[in-house]
This record gives structure tokens, C-alpha cells and sequence, in this order.
């Protein structure tokens, strides 16, 4: 265990890493952006799939939750990021911090600024972007995925269409193809070598 | 004796000062909690550009709060755990950064630390130090996180079908 984290402590990456959040505010402003984002994109994925074979949520109640995880996922890892990274810049970052702080008095002013960037932009991505503004777009997206990539089969359940809709799985690459492929190609090449070859050949008989 | 009321800024000041020494990581799972608890539901149910029905809405909002409320619980504890840990290992200098060995070595502090102690180079090295740790811990925080999301969801997936068949009237509930 203490091997490990030495590792990690002692790594060049995560030195620099280090480095990079402590003297830029905004860089470390956007990095817990980025890793809120990572959470809920793997968050979302696994509410999907859980969402899904959850038999518990009644078969008709169950695309449209779905597709609301779906449609959540999607939007809010791209809007997140957009908003949070633009409200960690430096300028937006100077104008609050003065128009709320101006007087007032700090214990460590360089750690409740770096506190400020990495509250400022969790709150607008995390609370404006993905509790207001996400749902707002991702509803209706919900009902649009819920119609075209969600079905009833025969026998009730609840199932999706996507690799249908994206033309997936209709063609499983093998390692036959692949190498049918290459030969056809090489095979293709040698036949038009040996008949440029040949041309030549004749032209010099003439 | 008269007293004088704290400016607004001040106060907003102090509680920024008392939820930085939270750590970054645990900002953010607080903030996500209360946004996914207080405003995600009341946004899937008046949002004025859907025509999905009322109970379907419902549903899909239960599952917000119960998953925050989850969510935050296990986190705190599961964190909490991990954090100690990884102070009780430090206390015992058994977690040393490159960056902190080197800048001991070269006396060039970064400028942000050196400031805020005043130029006081023994400070410097203990801000330096606990600066490094939180943001260590803040990483793997968030993997923790992460990896927590598997039984974290599981659990309110189980949780939240009960709420919601308590709270939302359905007629037809075999679907």
C-alpha cells in the first residue's frame, strides 16, 4: 500500500500536476470540474445499465427513466464543461471576488481564493448547468431517445435499439476478414506490378 | 455596549474560510448532493418543454433525492475512512512528495504559499506540505467516488422504486 502511493507521489506526472494547482487557481478550478464531470459520466453510464435490468421500476415507467439517465449523461458532461471552465477563467473569477470580498477580511486569502474558483465553477456547472439547465434540455431529448431507441418486444420487456438505429453488430469484424483483406490487396498490387512489367517487356520487343 | 453588526462580505468570507478546510473533493460531493436533492426534482417536473406524463415525471424526479440522499451518506463515511487513513500515514512520513523534497533542496517556494505565511520559509514548507496532501487525497477521493458509484446506485435503485410506488398513485402498475 505505501509502495503504491509512493509511486504516485514521487511520479513526475503527479508532481507536476501538483505544481500546475498550486500556482494556477484556474487550473485547479478547472480540474475539479473535469473530475466532477468523469464521476458523472461514469455515474450516468452505470444508472443506465442499472436502470435497464432494474425490474423493479414498472416496464412502462422503465424507457423513458432510462433515457432521461441517457439523455442526462450526454448533455451534462458537454455543458458542464463548457460553463465551468469559462466561470474558472481569471477575469470572471477578479470581478466576483471583488464585487462580493472587497472588504472583507481573510486568514489566508490565497487558500480561500483557490476555494472561491473551485466553488464558483462547481456551482455553475454542477448546480446552474446540470440541475437547471440540463434538465431543461434533457427532458425533452429523454422523450425524442425514448421513442426512437426504446421498444416494448413481444413479451413486454423493455428493450433498446441502438445498435439498430446506429447499423451496429449488423457486421462482426474477424481476423478471417482482415486477413483476406490484406491478401486481396497484395495480391491486387503483384497483379498490377507484373502487368506494368509486361507492358514494359512488350514495348521494348517492339 | 454597542455592538456592531458583521458586514455581509465578512461573513461570507468566514463560511468560505470554514468550507475551504473541507478539501476540494468533498466541495464538490456536497454540492452535487444538494443540487441532485433540492432542485433536479423540481426541474424534471415543471419543465415547461416536456409532454411526458405527469406520473412518468414523477418517477424520474423520486429518483433524485432518494440517490442524493444515498449518495452523500456513503460518501461522507467512505471518504471519511480514506481521508484518515491517508492523514494517520502522513503523520507518520510515510507519504513524501518529489515537489516538496526538491523545493527543501532548492529554497524556491512557489509564490502563492510564500505570501500568504508572510515570507516565513519554515511555514512555507509545512503549507507546501499540507497543500500537496489535500490535493492528493482530493484525487483519490474522487476515484473512491467513482468507484463507489456501483453499489452506491444499486442500493437506491433498490431504495427508490419503493419511494416512488409509495408516493405516486399508479393504476396500472405491472407496466
Amino acid at each position: 500500500m505505501v509502495n503504491m502511493i509512493s509511486s504516485i507521489t514521487q511520479s513526475k506526472i503527479f508532481n507536476n500536476h501538483l505544481k500546475r494547482v498550486i500556482n494556477d487557481d484556474a487550473f485547479a478550478a478547472k480540474t475539479i470540474v473535469v473530475c466532477s464531470v468523469m464521476k458523472d459520466v461514469f455515474a450516468y453510464s452505470v444508472r443506465y445499465k442499472t436502470t435497464m435490468e432494474n425490474k423493479k421500476i414498472p416496464e412502462k415507467r422503465r424507457p423513458f427513466v432510462a433515457a432521461m439517465d441517457m439523455a442526462s449523461g450526454i448533455v451534462t458532461s458537454i455543458a458542464q464543461i463548457v460553463v465551468g471552465f469559462a466561470i474558472a477563467s481569471p477575469k470572471i473569477q477578479n470581478r466576483l471576488w471583488n464585487a462580493i470580498f472587497k472588504d472583507a477580511q481573510f486568514k489566508n486569502i490565497g487558500i480561500a481564493k483557490k476555494s472561491f474558483a473551485t466553488i464558483l465553477a462547481l456551482v455553475g456547472s454542477g448546480v446552474i448547468t446540470e440541475r437547471i439547465l440540463v434538465p431543461l434540455i434533457a427532458t425533452p431529448l429523454a422523450e425524442k431517445m425514448e421513442k426512437k431507441f426504446f421498444k416494448h418486444s413481444d413479451d413486454g420487456k423493455t428493450q433498446t435499439t441502438f445498435k439498430q438505429s446506429l447499423h451496429i453488430g449488423k457486421h462482426k469484424p474477424a481476423m478471417k476478414d482482415f486477413v483476406a483483406k490484406s491478401q486481396s490487396k497484395t495480391s491486387a498490387k503483384t497483379k498490377t506490378v507484373s502487368t506494368s512489367s509486361k507492358k514494359e517487356q512488350k514495348t521494348q520487343v517492339k | 455596549m454597542k455592538v456592531t453588526p458583521v458586514k455581509f462580505s465578512q461573513r461570507m468570507a468566514n463560511s468560505l474560510e470554514k468550507f475551504s478546510s473541507q478539501g476540494g473533493e468533498k466541495i464538490a460531493n456536497y454540492i452535487n448532493a444538494g443540487g441532485k436533492f433540492a432542485i433536479a426534482p423540481l426541474m424534471i417536473l415543471y419543465n415547461p418543454f416536456s409532454d411526458e406524463s405527469k406520473e412518468n415525471k414523477k418517477w424520474a424526479a423520486i429518483k433524485q433525492p432518494v440517490e442524493a440522499v444515498v449518495t452523500i451518506a456513503a460518501q461522507i463515511a467512505a471518504l471519511g475512512l480514506l481521508f484518515k487513513g491517508i492523514d494517520k500515514l502522513a503523520a507518520k512520513g510515510k507519504i513524501k512528495f518529489k515537489l516538496v523534497e526538491d523545493i527543501k533542496k532548492s529554497g524556491e517556494f512557489p509564490k502563492q504559499i510564500l505570501e500568504s505565511v508572510n515570507n516565513d520559509k519554515t511555514k512555507a514548507l509545512e503549507e507546501l506540505s499540507k497543500d500537496c496532501l489535500d490535493i492528493f487525497k482530493d484525487r483519490v477521493g474522487t476515484v473512491l467516488t467513482i468507484a463507489l458509484y456501483v453499489p452506491i446506485l444499486a442500493l437506491s435503485n433498490r431504495i427508490f422504486p419503493k419511494v416512488a410506488d409509495m408516493l405516486v398513485k399508479d393504476d396500472d402498475k405491472n407496466g
